[in-house]
């Protein structure tokens, strides 16, 4: 005679001593998925808020370079980096939403990614970040110093050796050392102070070789 | 051994949740409940998948070894039906990704009285017109349906569960579960219409 399925489980259940999970294996396992949803949720809003802090930065060079399609890349690493930890975030609420609530909540999850998006703004605005491991690390990782060291692509920086106002002319050593003559439009040289020293960056065109005429100059910082 | 687990009389007259507490401490008890299931799920496992009664019942037994060291995971605030329908979903949803196989909806031929369920209509002249309509006319415009209809359309008209079950069965929102059924109803009045029989889904 056939068995039915509760026999058989049944006996399997006895035979291989099959036991019952401890609700506290329940509650361990609760905690660990928070945890890690809530480490998400950090490293999420870190993450936007760099994303911000680099956009930032290289904000001038979508504007004035000759070829913004260059910025791609770094663009795309940016996003690249985002999502993946979107991707992470939301794959663990798809997964575990059950501890916080009953169902598969979209306000519960829009009010999160909206949570991360404003907690990552008002850390880049406040510059909670800066100074800190992640904008170091961060700063290895885009390498936005070579971003703005690509005069054939229109941009320069480093940092001041010498200013001639007359000539309207500076001595500009870039994160290699090498010297750079730069032109400067009158205006530009009017508009504000330089300072020996100070690190700049610039948009501009490679005239000559190692000389660059300044079309807008930054402060670096 | 078992003083209030073996006699099915007495199974029969304890709650769900009275039995797994019951479990806890004689786990013979889970046979009454697994035996109160078994052809549900069974049922349901076929339903939705159109696997064969032997791979639905491998299935099935996954579901309930899966339900039973899981049990202290059951949330009581939901019905155990609801948690053991909706481990029994992911299951048979699993089996099928594992397979490389797309879950196909399968609704058998013996829910003459659930497929009748689904189209009723409110004018009792017409009732006799509308019984002639064919349940295979009805399944197959219930195959043309999105898998997300079927799946409600299964659960509330087949299964007989509330949208509160529903809710708990595919982990979403309750208005969600409404606005599914209702457009499923109103999809499946158009498939019907499409191959020529012109009736109200009604409102169950």
């Amino acid at each position: 005679m056939k068995k039915n399925i509760s026999q058989t489980v049944f006996e399997k259940i006895d035979r291989d001593k099959i036991t019952i999970r401890p609700k506290r294996y329940f509650v361990f396992c609760s905690i660990f998925w928070l945890f890690l949803g809530g480490l998400f949720f950090f490293l999420d809003s870190v993450l936007l808020s760099l994303c911000f802090y680099f956009s930032d930065k290289l904000k001038p060079m979508w504007v004035f370079i000759n070829n913004p399609l260059a910025l791609i890349p770094i663009l795309i690493f940016f996003f690249f980096l985002l999502v993946i930890g979107s991707v992470l975030f939301v794959a663990f609420l798809y997964r575990k939403s059950r501890i916080c609530c009953r169902h598969e909540d979209w306000m519960l999850w829009g009010s999160i990614v909206l949570g991360i998006f404003f907690l990552s703004f008002f850390a880049y605005s406040l510059g909670v970040f800066e100074n800190t491991i992640f904008v170091k690390k961060g700063e290895e990782l885009v390498n936005v110093k070579k971003y703005w060291s690509k005069p054939s692509f229109g941009t320069l920086s480093g940092k001041i050796d010498s200013i001639y106002f007359e000539s309207k002319k500076m001595i500009l050593r870039d994160w290699s050392g090498r010297e750079w003559v730069v032109q400067v439009d009158g205006d530009l040289l009017r508009g504000r102070t330089y300072q020996q020293g100070e690190e700049i960056k610039i948009i501009g065109e490679k005239i000559a070789e190692e000389t660059f005429f300044a079309k807008k100059v930054w402060s670096w910082r | 051994m078992n003083l209030v687990c073996g006699q099915k009389k007495e199974c029969k007259k304890k709650s769900d949740e009275e039995i797994i507490g019951l479990i806890k401490k004689n786990k013979q008890c889970y046979v009454c409940l697994m035996e109160r299931y078994e052809e549900k799920i069974i049922r349901y496992i076929k339903r939705i998948s159109g696997v064969s009664a032997e791979t639905a019942e491998d299935i099935a037994q996954n579901i309930f070894l899966k339900v039973y060291i899981n049990l202290n995971d059951f949330d009581p605030e939901l019905k155990f039906s609801s948690w053991l329908y909706r481990i029994a979903h992911n299951e048979t949803i699993n089996y099928w990704r594992r397979n490389n196989k797309k879950a196909k909806l399968n609704v058998s031929w013996d829910d003459n009285e659930a497929l009748q369920n689904i189209i009723k209509d409110e004018k009792n002249i017409e009732q006799e017109v509308y019984q002639k309509i064919t349940n295979e006319k009805l399944v197959k415009a219930i195959n043309q349906l999105d898998e997300k209809y079927q799946e409600v359309i299964l659960l509330n008209y087949l299964e007989g569960k509330s949208y509160q079950e529903i809710a708990d069965i595919l982990k979403k929102p309750m208005g969600t579960v409404g606005t599914l059924i209702n457009r499923a109803k109103f999809k499946l009045a158009e498939e019907l219409k499409d191959l020529g029989i012109n009736k109200q889904v009604a409102n169950k």
